[in-house]
């Protein structure tokens, strides 16, 4: 039969049609907007609090041990909501806008992929936005113990943290008809990895280790090789699981 | 609707098998063939397996067992290139919170891949022609049922697609949108392949020139519209009556003595009958006005019931029930 009209294509528009409606989407969550408001108001209401007992006691408040407290509380404090926020991302939309999408001209692989990087950069950039105006607000209000060049990498190291949970939720999410059943895979999975790494003490590479080596990180006193090797297998561990969500989510039913 | 160039199919499907989850099974054994032109109209009742089918189609769902080619080409979840050759409404089309019409098909065209400068001229006449042109920059959210089946039927046409998948088109819809959806299906079919998933039986016997019909998960019926109502019973009449009430009763008792009726029933002054199998319809017909004649009662008129796809449909649906255990073998029929 006649091939029809074929009008002209751009092969990664549909990816970068995903990845811009599902950042639109997120921004305008009743989750995202909880996350980012609640943790602005948590820690402004903190550092008033660090700042005043600096300024009214005279209490030495160390921006090391402040941010450290600020991230630490971003990560264990805000992660419930992170999780409901991601782990949504593809099974909320099963049955419903997902077919509406998906029988177009876009492959499972760009749908996955565009989904992914939209949290990635939605989730994550709110986190360093608010986490590197956190260090400056530190560095000017408090005792200025901190480096620059540390407190980068300390933002880095959790956010490559931060980057392996928005993946693995991602990778749930597409594997699970249901969100509450996401949900829970997530957590599970989350806790499956975290206690995976306790086994192998000699990587250093558990986010609880992490977290407590945040101090001397911002200080500027850290290992090279440590991050590097903290990126490389957040890194590692994110991809191989979301190659396989990936893979799988191009199998499955919708 | 078979061909002998498998190359020249729109869609054709072997043995085509959906199991959902080894617990319930929603297809079995499709075969089927669709030549370019059609206009294939999908029957069944609810749960018999339109919507599992044609998500088959689309590639959002895996076979079980078979395959589906679209174009020449095996339809998978990751066939994109063939998609972008196929329009598809789903059965109750959701829509993204916070687009207007506007946004919507600019997504959706971005979705096919269709670059800026083909896609805001297309998104333009597309509203104008369903004419959301008043609405195109309002929120979906506040439209009526009418202005979302024509907004999925623009997204479904962005593409210039070759192929239309569309499911429960009139679903929901008041007649005048119905009508203009049904006449849009009629310009639409002088040259484009169509599926059209309905409940509605008169609106398969209005836009599609050919049927298939599906019960519990198989295909009963494949083949034209004209056939499908070839296989209709023709042997259940009303004929409405005037003249004296015990005249008529008279002729009744008289009319159910004759060996060609299998039922008479008199309701006032209807007559509704049902021929034996084996009886010509004129011959009984004959003998009936001779009998009315006889006992001086006026005809005013005569209905044939079940000369309807309705009728055909319903008559196959309990035809393949009563086949048993023989369900087993196909029907040659069929």
């Amino acid at each position: 039969m006649d091939a029809g009209k074929s009008l002209p294509v751009n092969r990664w528009l549909p990816y970068w049609a995903v990845f811009q409606a599902d950042m639109q989407q997120t921004v305008q969550s009743w989750a995202y907007r909880l996350w980012v408001i609640g943790s602005v108001l948590a820690i402004a209401g903190f550092l008033t609090y660090r700042f005043g007992a600096y300024k009214e006691s005279t209490i030495i408040q160390p921006s090391t041990l402040v941010i450290q407290q600020i991230l630490r509380g971003s990560i264990l404090g805000c992660l419930t909501l992170v999780v409901v926020l991601t782990a949504g991302s593809i099974s909320g939309e099963r049955g419903t806008l997902a077919d509406s999408v998906l029988s177009r001209g876009i492959s499972r692989y760009q749908y996955f992929m565009g989904k992914w990087h939209s949290r990635v950069v939605t989730i994550l950039g709110a986190f360093w936005l608010v986490g590197s105006v956190t260090t400056v607000a530190c560095l000017f209000l408090l005792h200025d113990d901190l480096t620059l060049k540390g407190a980068l990498f300390a933002l880095l190291a959790v956010g490559a943290i931060m980057f392996t949970v928005v993946s693995c939720c991602v990778t749930m999410s597409a594997l699970f008809h249901s969100t509450g059943m996401s949900i829970i895979m997530a957590w599970g999975l989350l806790y499956g990895v975290t206690l995976g790494l306790s086994f192998f003490p000699s990587l250093q590479l558990s986010p609880e280790i992490t977290l407590n080596a945040l101090p001397n990180m911002l200080r500027g006193e850290y290992d090279p090789s440590g991050l590097v090797k903290l990126y490389l297998w957040s890194g590692g561990i994110s991809l191989g699981i979301t190659t396989v969500g990936m893979v799988i989510f191009a199998q499955k039913d919708i | 609707m078979a061909a002998d160039q498998s190359a020249d199919l729109v869609i054709e499907t072997f043995k085509l098998t959906k199991i959902y989850q080894n617990r319930q099974i929603a297809l079995n054994d499709i075969t089927l063939r669709l030549e370019p032109g059609c206009v294939l109209g999908l029957l069944g009742s609810n749960g018999a397996g339109k919507t599992t089918l044609l998500r088959l189609l689309i590639g959002l769902h895996q076979p079980t067992a078979g395959w589906v080619k679209v174009f020449g080409k095996t339809m998978t979840p990751n066939a994109a290139e063939l998609r972008r050759r196929i329009g598809y409404i789903p059965t109750n089309p959701q829509f993204p919170k916070g687009m207007t019409p506007i946004t919507y098909l600019d997504y959706i065209a971005r979705l096919f891949g269709i670059p800026l400068g083909v896609r805001k001229p297309r998104l333009a006449s597309l509203i104008r022609a369903v004419d959301l042109l008043s609405a195109s920059g309002n929120p979906i959210s506040g439209f009526s049922n009418g202005m979302t089946a024509r907004l999925a039927v623009a997204a479904s046409l962005i593409n210039e697609p070759d192929l239309l998948i569309w499911d429960e088109p009139t679903h929901g819809l008041d007649p005048e949108a119905r009508r203009s959806m049904l006449e849009l299906i009629k310009t639409l079919s002088r040259e484009k392949t169509l599926i059209i998933s309905s409940h509605n039986l008169s609106d398969i016997d209005e836009v599609c020139n050919h049927a298939a019909v599906l019960s519990q998960g198989q295909m009963i019926y494949c083949g034209s519209l004209q056939d499908l109502k070839g296989k209709m019973r023709r042997n259940h009449f009303e004929i409405d009556l005037e003249g004296d009430q015990k005249a008529i009763t008279r002729a009744a008792v008289t009319v159910r003595a004759l060996s060609e009726y299998k039922t008479v029933t008199l309701k006032q002054r209807k007559m509704e009958i049902f021929l034996n199998e084996d009886a010509v319809a004129s011959t009984a017909l004959a003998n009936l006005f001779m009998t009315l004649t006889d006992a001086r009662v006026t005809l005013v008129g005569i209905r044939s019931i079940g000369q309807q796809t309705e009728q055909a449909f319903l008559d196959l649906v309990d035809q393949e029930e009563s086949r048993g255990f023989a369900r087993i073998y196909r029907q040659e029929a069929a």
